[in-house]
């Protein structure tokens, strides 16, 4: 059933010989593809350049003739580089530049907010199943009454985010109707800290790591909060994305916020929350959660091609995660793409031939049926 | 201290001040009254400035403050009022608490690192200064290697890799950092008090080396060690402001000068609540303000000379 | 003459030498080795065994700074394993940035101490030069980053006339280019400003009292033509000197402005490349970096020594 969506990804590249004949140096500066675009120049942290190309496989596209990439790292400097028309096109993940850009009549936006292809992102804090004080279930589930979403949404989502405790959003198919995850609930969660707490040396104290982020870093501090509150010791750690990612993949971590699976067809996020992908050296499974019902599920998921049967697969899914709590989810983490009126056909775009062109998914769009009204 | 980053000005004071000596010109300024008798009303007041500041700080546990990481989500970004004097970021923590418990921060920094650099850095310039020889040649040789390399370059080297970040081990950096300067600074006033009558006649009596260098020597080192000092404090905080905005000050969520201010440039939070900024940065001006007059003033009341460092 | 400035660069060569073995062991004393970030999910012990055999990080250290070094004098930095970019280009990128910062940040310094030394020295002790000299106690004091808030905060966010962060190239036009380097140069000039207002000032009050300005004063010519004409010139060689004497300075001093500001100068790449442990433009920039600050600091000492040999006994 997803073959055609693993198709997109890696495993469907077409890769040129001159690039696998000689893999270093020069061929990894100056990618050679199949697309829409070529390579035209790259000056790294400050800008990627392609141009046209005139032999792609689709007729009339694209129809720019350039395009540039520039690697703006803070949302605010990519607002106010829209604002003062130094680009045209913007991408952000910040819910309340979101709002703010979607208010303003001088701009366009996309996000997947609403609707997008697949599965969106989901904002969630993923908890280490295998060591320390998180692989005991009693504190993954005295975690989750303590956390409480709607303070989190409140908060940090700018009116723009709605609580979401599932791995999938509001209307998808795949959504049970209850997955039974745990509701807010202090009182509960102090109950289970006190029963864990004499199995972990008396008390509870949990690392919290994140990337260095601004919004990430209020967030994490409330999550303090409100687990010290049901009677937890929480220490934060920020710490750069390079080590970060290896924290989540080596397992040397206890709690860590993440934002993940979002995917054109719910099989393709089989790699991140498979038992078979959960051991050393590199767990792709980062919460290392191993109930074998789980991967039962994402089987008959995959192996199956009516709808019924892959609906109640992953709905089932989604069951098995509100018990085991490997994550404990808040929102979705919305992507979006904001651009200035003279941008045209990026929101819903029309090819030439009058059907729907490329949609927005996790962030990616399709620059290849964009055109600038003069 | 590495004086050349953060702010190019700290430290150039001195010696625009000797410069318009030289050209017999007066330095008007309505703060720089100092006589060569007596510190000025200048110095008190900044004295006075400090000191409170530093009590402030001492005696926060004992305020009845809010607790600075308590988090009020009913009084988020909260305006000045009875309950928050100078308001509540955002996620509803009072200011006034979060920057009085994250003046501590700066102060232990800036004082302790100055410290531990003044207590290495000014034995081994005494020491220097005084013997001369090859000691000297080598410590000092030293110090300008250490001093050519851009000491926020290190720093930042050091801090990105050596987690999690304290206040010790911030501490510890600084002062390190620190003790070149310190050094040169004494080693230079000791020079010029080596050679005069009270030292040549103190040895000439027989007097131990120990003894030149504790009894005669270090009491008229030490007002230019305390300016050169005040300084080194001022210096450290702004490095500790710096460094916050790189993420790189103490860890989260403890409050710090310079935590609070880059939390307040962030999130937008300069258009939807600018006192989150604006409260620690008037504080650390006045403070650093306080500090630097502090120092010029010692400086003019004890003659001392920056000019051979 | 000769002779000192021969011990001086001897000075200097040793210096050098130091600098580059801290620039090297700065990243290879630290915790952590890049082969993690290079492999990413591919890391097993033999390809790890194997990429620091090709990164040479296998040997020991002596010989590993040999290699370095050796291929330093070649012109050869090294490449960094997340762009692929040569070292040396990537600092060929970012130091004309850091370049403009600092051409900018001195022009408008000058713009600004330079009336203001002119007006308080025709009435010293008056009004006027009791305000200005005052507020350069605090323009002294008061850091960066504090000056960088309150502008973002004045002209970017309240005004708009600004991008609060961000730098647009030269190639998009020299007003785009200006509108993200000016608001980080104010931030840079400020001290420069309360140093060069009062070099001038001292100078220029000494000259207004000389023989010659008299015999002008005399003559009847206008007091503003007296100013600019006759006591300007002579009254300015502090004034270059300190401008001399603060290039090093503001070479470090622009680092911590580019990063508030996100420009992408050698400070900005630096942090960048320390945050990612990309080890070679760590290096390699750090490198640089230092030393071009000794050898600027090490140029401007020359120079004036040659301008004015009392400075020599100092």
């Amino acid at each position: 059933m997803a073959f055609p969506a693993y198709l997109a990804t890696q495993v469907g590249y077409i890769i040129a010989l001159a690039q696998l004949n000689n893999p270093t140096s020069a061929a990894q500066t100056m990618p050679i593809g199949t697309g829409p675009f070529k390579y035209s120049s790259w000056e790294p942290n400050d800008h990627f350049t392609v141009v046209k190309n005139p032999d792609y496989w689709r007729s009339g596209l694209p129809y720019l003739d350039t395009v540039t990439f520039k690697p703006i790292v803070e949302d605010e400097s990519r607002e106010n580089s829209l604002k003062s028309n130094t680009i045209d096109l913007m991408v952000s993940h910040d819910p309340g530049i979101i709002r703010d850009l979607r208010d303003s009549s001088s701009y366009q936006q996309v996000t997947d907010l609403y609707s997008t292809v697949g599965e969106p992102d989901m904002d969630f804090i993923c908890l280490n199943c295998e060591t320390g004080p998180t692989s005991d279930l009693t504190v993954r589930q005295a975690l989750a009454y303590a956390t409480n979403p709607e303070e989190v949404v409140k908060l940090f989502g700018d009116g723009v985010l709605t609580v979401n405790t599932s791995l999938y959003p509001p209307g998808s198919i795949y959504r049970p109707a209850d997955n039974g995850y745990p509701k807010f609930n202090l009182a509960k969660a102090k109950e289970l800290v006190a029963k864990a707490a004499p199995n972990h040396g008396g008390s509870i104290s949990i690392q919290l790591i994140d990337i260095p982020d601004p919004r990430q870093a209020l967030i994490i501090q409330a999550l303090q909060s409100m687990w010290q509150a049901a009677g937890m010791t929480v220490s934060l750690n920020q710490i750069q994305q390079v080590t970060y990612i290896d924290q989540l993949v080596g397992g040397q971590f206890q709690a860590a916020a993440d934002e993940q699976f979002a995917s054109p067809d719910p099989d393709l996020n089989y790699v991140w929350l498979s038992p078979t992908t959960a051991n050393p050296p590199i767990a792709l499974n980062f919460a290392r959660n191993k109930d074998p019902r789980i991967e039962t599920a994402l089987q008959q998921g995959r192996t199956h091609s009516d709808k019924s049967a892959r609906v109640e697969a992953y709905q089932t899914v989604d069951k098995l995660l509100a018990e085991d709590l490997p994550y404990l989810w808040f929102s979705r983490a919305p992507w979006s793409i904001t651009g200035n009126t003279t941008v045209q056909n990026f929101a819903n775009p029309i090819l030439p031939d009058g059907t729907k062109g490329l949609g927005f998914a996790g962030g990616v769009f399709s620059p290849t049926q964009i055109w600038m009204k003069a | 201290m590495p004086e050349m980053m953060a702010a190019p000005g700290v430290g150039a004071m001195e010696r625009v001040r000797e410069y318009e000596e030289l050209k017999g010109v007066a330095d008007p300024a309505i703060v720089s009254n100092a006589s060569r008798s007596g510190l000025g009303v200048t110095f008190w007041v900044c004295f006075t400035w400090v000191a409170v500041m530093i009590l402030l700080a001492l005696l926060a546990s004992v305020l009845h403050l809010t607790n600075p990481n308590f988090q009020n989500y009913n009084a988020v970004n909260a305006g000045p009022s009875i309950h928050h004097l100078l308001g509540t970021d955002d996620l509803g923590r009072d200011l006034l608490s979060r920057i009085i418990y994250g003046s501590r921060v700066s102060f232990v920094i800036g004082f302790a690192s100055v410290g531990i650099a003044l207590a290495i850095g000014g034995a081994l310039g005494l020491l220097a200064g005084y013997t001369g020889g090859w000691i000297d040649s080598l410590l000092n040789a030293g110090s300008l290697v250490i001093l050519a390399f851009p000491a926020l370059l290190a720093i930042l080297v050091i801090e990105a890799f050596w987690l999690p970040r304290t206040l010790l081990k911030l501490t510890i950096i600084f002062a390190v950092a620190g003790i070149p300067s310190l050094f040169r600074v004494i080693r230079a006033t000791t020079l010029s008090f080596a050679s005069r009558e009270f030292v040549v006649a103190a040895r000439a009596m027989g007097a131990t080396t120990r003894r030149i260098l504790f009894k005669e020597l270090l009491p008229n080192v030490i007002p230019a060690a305390v300016s050169f000092a005040l300084i080194g404090v001022a210096v450290a905080i702004i490095l500790e402001g710096s460094l916050a905005f790189l993420g790189l000050s103490i860890s989260l969520p403890t409050a710090s000068l310079g935590n609070i201010i880059n939390e307040g440039v962030q999130n937008n939070n300069l258009s939807t609540n600018p006192l989150i900024a604006l409260w620690p940065s008037i504080y650390i001006f006045l403070l650093l303000v306080a500090l630097n007059l502090m120092a010029d003033r010692l400086r003019a009341r004890f003659d001392v000379r920056a000019g051979n460092l | 003459m000769a002779r000192y400035i021969g011990g001086r660069v001897v000075q200097l060569v040793i210096i050098i030498f130091f600098i580059s073995i801290v620039a090297f062991l700065l990243v290879h004393l630290l915790p952590g080795d890049p082969s993690t970030a290079i492999l990413g999910p591919n890391d097993t012990a033999q390809a790890r065994a194997e990429l620091l055999r090709q990164l040479g990080l296998n040997k020991s250290l002596p010989l590993q700074y040999w290699t370095w070094i050796s291929n330093v004098f070649h012109g050869n930095l090294g490449i960094s394993f997340l762009t692929h970019q040569t070292v040396a280009n990537a600092i060929g990128v970012a130091f004309p940035i850091d370049l403009e910062l600092i051409i900018v940040s001195q022009l408008l310094a000058f713009l600004v101490a330079i009336p203001l030394a002119l007006v308080a020295a025709l009435r010293p002790n008056r009004l006027f030069d009791r305000i200005a000299t005052t507020s350069t106690y605090a323009m002294l004091a008061v850091p960066t980053f504090v000056i960088a808030v309150i502008l973002v905060l004045v002209v970017a966010v309240k005004i708009h006339i600004f991008p609060a962060t961000g730098f647009n190239p030269i190639g998009q036009g020299l007003w785009q280019n200006l509108k993200t380097v000016l608001l980080p140069s104010i931030a840079l000039a400020v001290g420069s400003v309360a140093i060069y207002y009062r070099l001038l000032r001292a100078d220029l009050i000494a000259t207004l009292q000389e023989d010659f300005i008299t015999m002008a004063r005399a003559k009847g010519l206008s007091t503003p033509y007296i100013l600019l004409r006759h006591a300007l010139r002579p009254s300015s060689f502090a004034l270059l000197a300190g401008a001399g004497l603060s290039i090093g300075s503001l070479f470090t001093g622009a680092f911590v402005v580019e990063i508030l500001f996100q420009l992408p100068g050698i400070g900005f790449q630096l942090i960048a490349a320390i945050n990612s442990r990309d080890y070679l433009v760590v290096q390699g920039m750090a490198l640089v970096a230092a030393i071009a600050y000794v050898v600027i600091n090490f140029g401007v000492d020359i120079l004036f020594t040659f301008l004015d040999p009392r400075i020599r006994r100092a």
